[in-house]
């Protein structure tokens, strides 16, 4: 559902998502900032009515801000089995399952089944494309999942652990996206959130959130560069900050460009160094996982063995790997050159070079930046959390009375439209502030037209087979009329989400007129109204579902304390208390694999049951060893904590 | 006269740095009173009147103030709104609008693709076209402003090289192979359509 349309009283998508909502009062509610990241996501919020500025990252239950962006399907059936954590555990416990696991599905947002390439290599699905929308969709045993699908249970198992946190149900949010994402990928990521439960306030690009987490901290105005290398995308974005505004003054990227291909680089090698049978007998997923442990290692040190199902004990050094690295490192500064070209803008113009996105830990990122520039990097930002960061800020901004700071973002490509002999012509320059617009005026060509067909192009290119193509449109319902008699004034607005919006009305008659849209990618509005559809008919379903997921992280965690507890306690107790405490232990563990929340809920309350003596005595040796040593008068204090 | 009149400034072709850096601070003080993000939480909602009313106003203010930093585009809209809606009253002739669709089915008849020039013929009328446009914009626009602005684009120009003289010289040059002529005429038929129908 790339384009919104608005025509009069047409239904808009804001109007079918807020339905319901309409008498809520924005400046309560709480608005969450979501960075929805290739490889992993994460989620800041504040409290409206809390200290100003005070932005937190929400964290799972063993303190980790980072949620795995996994999602784990069932080999059978094809549906949702485990997402986050979860979905990588029961992965690294049984290897087989990792072609069952979707990761990076940030990359097929929005995109067609020819977008895709190189891409499918960080999957072992098959794909199809969507006969109607172009999409590119993913085959699991009975099941097809649409990206947008995949994304939005990333999404609402992010919205389900802020509001564990929080207290409070979550409605809103911000989400960021890689400033060089076009309109389709916006709207997909959009049409994710509504899929999700969320209203989607903002989508916000990635590197302007990182600009103000960034301002945040360090309130000084200038002309900085964020330079943002992720999981899956590559971004750069010149601002100027005045006054307590942000204006991005040029924005590049590369939206095929991150981390995982630097692992994909690992692994292209170590394939060019096997035989295939022996490499092809291991899942994708699983050379994936030693690449980037290798990758890992090689950022901290000079040399690392390779420890892998195949190659396993090849010693590679870092200046080997940079060697593997070096094209992507290239590309990566290109995209800056042409950033700085866009803003009319020296390297020595620049105040400050911001890194953020996982991948700039890597030491030859930041040596290669640091040459680039000619300067230190700034890495004062924890480079995973910074984007979630200012996402949270912008969040907040939107839910409270007044934003104290005003962003001012741009178009980062250029929309056209096409014209005779398949050139395009460009309405709206990338780099131009949102919100923007451009108007032209049509007329009939034919005696008795009724109608006017648009082709739309996002891209630099001049040729249509060249740019990216995002909707053709109908614009219906003339009166029959002589040629040159109708004036059709067409709208093309890009709102401050960067999506696109249309509208028409005739200049004689001032009145709107039908367009009709059928996007090249992604879901139609009566497609993405039938999964709301769904959604709301497989609540109860879903809510199950969700319940088993909680139910096996908690019971998962109870398994590990109790073996622990046995190690550490088992002998104190009686031989009949152990024994019944081991055999409810293997009750828990049968019941972990059985898809029935209730039979895991009953075996975790017969353990509970069996098993207090042995948790009292594993307390109070936790309490003595915490204990020892400290002066009675501490003690208060240590109770405190 | 828009756009010069959403940024409240008189009407310019050229800017100096100095009087870039002003326009540049007006720009933002308007976005400071205009942006949907400075509304009152409560209306703030994507859907609300005054949240849809805030990005249509941002929206011409950020689309007029890209075309000012450019005096080609100044012209292009200077052109385009001076004229205003198309009326009995300002449209050029319906005999020039029938000609013009001849001229246009002409060329779609050819099946015109990249790499193919257009033929003599063809070139001529098309340069027919361009001067008597031209003439006619630069009557108006001096009739409704009092103002005489130069259009080199739509002037004698005898090829799309021409057409595109206000360039500059590195530009006109990528401009030479036959593939951005073709390019360049379309634009120009676009531009045709986009004025006068």
């Amino acid at each position: 559902m790339p384009i919104q349309i608005d025509l009069g009283s047409s239904p808009s998508l804001a109007n079918s998502s807020s339905r319901n909502e309409n008498d809520l009062d924005l400046s309560k509610e709480i608005v969450v900032g979501i960075d929805l990241g290739t490889t992993h996501s994460l989620v800041a919020w504040s409290d409206p009515a809390g200290a100003s500025n005070h932005v937190s990252i929400i964290k799972d239950s063993q303190n980790r801000s980072l949620f795995p962006s996994a999602v784990l399907l069932n080999p059978e059936s094809g549906n949702l089995e485990a997402l986050g954590w979860q979905a990588l555990e029961r992965v690294k416990t049984d290897p087989t399952l990792s072609k069952n696991l979707i990761v990076s599905i940030k990359r097929f947002m929005g995109r067609g089944l020819k977008d895709v390439g190189e891409d499918a290599k960080f999957l072992s699905f098959a794909l199809s494309e969507d006969s109607l929308g172009g999409q590119v969709l993913l085959k699991s045993g009975q099941s097809t999942w649409n990206p947008i699908e995949i994304s939005a249970s990333i999404l609402k198992a992010l919205k389900t652990q802020a509001e564990k946190q929080i207290g409070k149900k979550v409605r809103r949010a911000v989400i960021t996206v890689p400033a060089y994402f076009d309109d389709a990928q916006r709207s997909a990521t959009k049409a994710a959130g509504r899929l999700a439960g969320l209203e989607v306030l903002r989508v916000f690009n990635e590197p302007t959130a990182a600009a103000l987490a960034y301002g945040w901290s360090h309130e000084k105005p200038g002309k900085i560069l964020v330079f943002d290398l992720g999981g899956g995308t590559f971004d750069v974005s010149i601002l100027r900050i005045e006054k307590n505004i942000y204006e991005v003054l040029a924005t590049q990227g590369d939206v095929k460009l991150g981390g995982d291909d630097f692992d994909k680089a690992l692994m292209d090698w170590l394939r060019s160094q096997s035989s295939v049978v022996e490499w092809e007998s291991v899942p994708l997923g699983v050379h994936k996982t030693h690449a980037e442990v290798l990758k890992r290692e090689l950022s901290e040190k000079t040399e690392s063995v390779y420890q892998g199902p195949v190659g396993s004990g090849k010693l590679l050094s870092r200046e080997f790997a940079e060697g593997l690295w070096q094209p992507l490192i290239d590309r990566a500064l290109s995209c800056c050159l042409k950033a700085l070209e866009a803003a009319q803008l020296k390297i020595s113009d620049i105040d400050d070079v911001i890194l953020v996105g996982g991948a700039t830990r890597m030491p030859s990122v930041r040596l290669a930046v640091k040459k680039f520039f000619n300067r230190d990097p700034n890495i004062s930002l924890n480079p995973d959390e910074a984007v979630a960061l200012g996402a949270g800020l912008q969040a907040r901004a939107l839910a409270t009375q007044a934003a104290d700071k005003l962003l001012l973002d741009v178009i980062p490509l250029s929309l056209g439209l096409e014209t005779f002999g398949g050139a395009v012509s460009k309405l709206i320059l990338r780099n131009s502030t949102l919100p923007t617009e451009a108007r032209e005026v049509f007329t009939n060509h034919a005696e008795n037209q009724t109608g006017f067909d648009f082709h739309i192009l996002q891209g630099e290119r001049e040729l249509v087979g060249d740019c990216r193509s995002l909707a053709r449109f109908k614009l219906k319902g003339l009166e029959p009329a002589p040629p040159g008699f109708h004036r059709i004034e067409v709208i093309f607005r890009i709102d401050t989400n960067g999506i696109l919006n249309v509208k028409a009305r005739d200049l004689r008659s001032q009145k709107s007129h039908g367009i009709e849209v059928r996007p090249s990618f992604g879901l139609s509005e009566s497609e993405l109204l039938t999964m709301l559809e769904s959604a709301d008919r497989y609540a109860l379903a879903d809510m199950e579902a969700r319940q088993l997921v909680d139910i096996r992280v908690e019971a998962e965690t109870v398994v590990r304390a109790a073996e622990k507890t046995l190690v550490n306690v088992g002998g104190r107790v009686g031989a009949r208390e152990r024994s019944d405490f081991e055999a409810r232990l293997i009750d828990l563990k049968n019941a972990l694999s059985s898809s029935s929340s209730e039979n895991i809920r009953r075996a975790l309350d017969e353990l509970d049951e069996v098993g207090r003596e042995l948790a009292e005595l594993q307390v109070n040796q936790a309490l003595s060893l915490s204990l020892s040593g400290k002066e009675i008068a501490n003690m208060g204090q240590i109770k405190d904590k | 006269m828009r756009p010069f009149s959403t940024l409240g400034v008189k009407p310019f072709l050229f800017l100096n740095e100095s009087a870039s850096q002003i326009l540049h601070q007006i720009f933002l003080e308007k976005n400071l009173e205009l942006h949907p993000d400075r509304l009152p939480a409560a209306a703030r909602k994507p859907d609300s009147p005054e949240a849809q009313a805030a990005e249509e106003k941002a929206a011409m203010l950020n689309a007029d103030y890209a075309d000012l930093k450019s005096p080609d585009r100044i012209i292009k809209r200077v052109l385009m709104d001076n004229l205003g809606p198309p009326t009995a009253k300002n449209s050029l002739p319906p005999a020039f609008a029938m000609e013009y669709f001849d001229f246009q089915e002409k060329v779609e008849s050819l099946n015109l693709c990249l790499g193919q020039s257009l033929p003599d013929d063809l070139q001529k009328e098309l340069l027919h076209f361009k001067n008597r446009i031209g003439k006619e914009c630069e009557r108006k626009i001096q009739e409704r402003t009092g103002q005489t602005m130069q259009f080199p684009f739509l002037g004698k120009a005898e090829s799309p090289s021409e057409y595109l003289s206000p360039w500059k010289a590195e530009d006109l040059a990528k401009l030479q192979s036959i593939d951005f002529e073709i390019r360049f005429f379309n634009q120009f038929l676009n531009d045709l359509k986009r004025r006068f129908g």
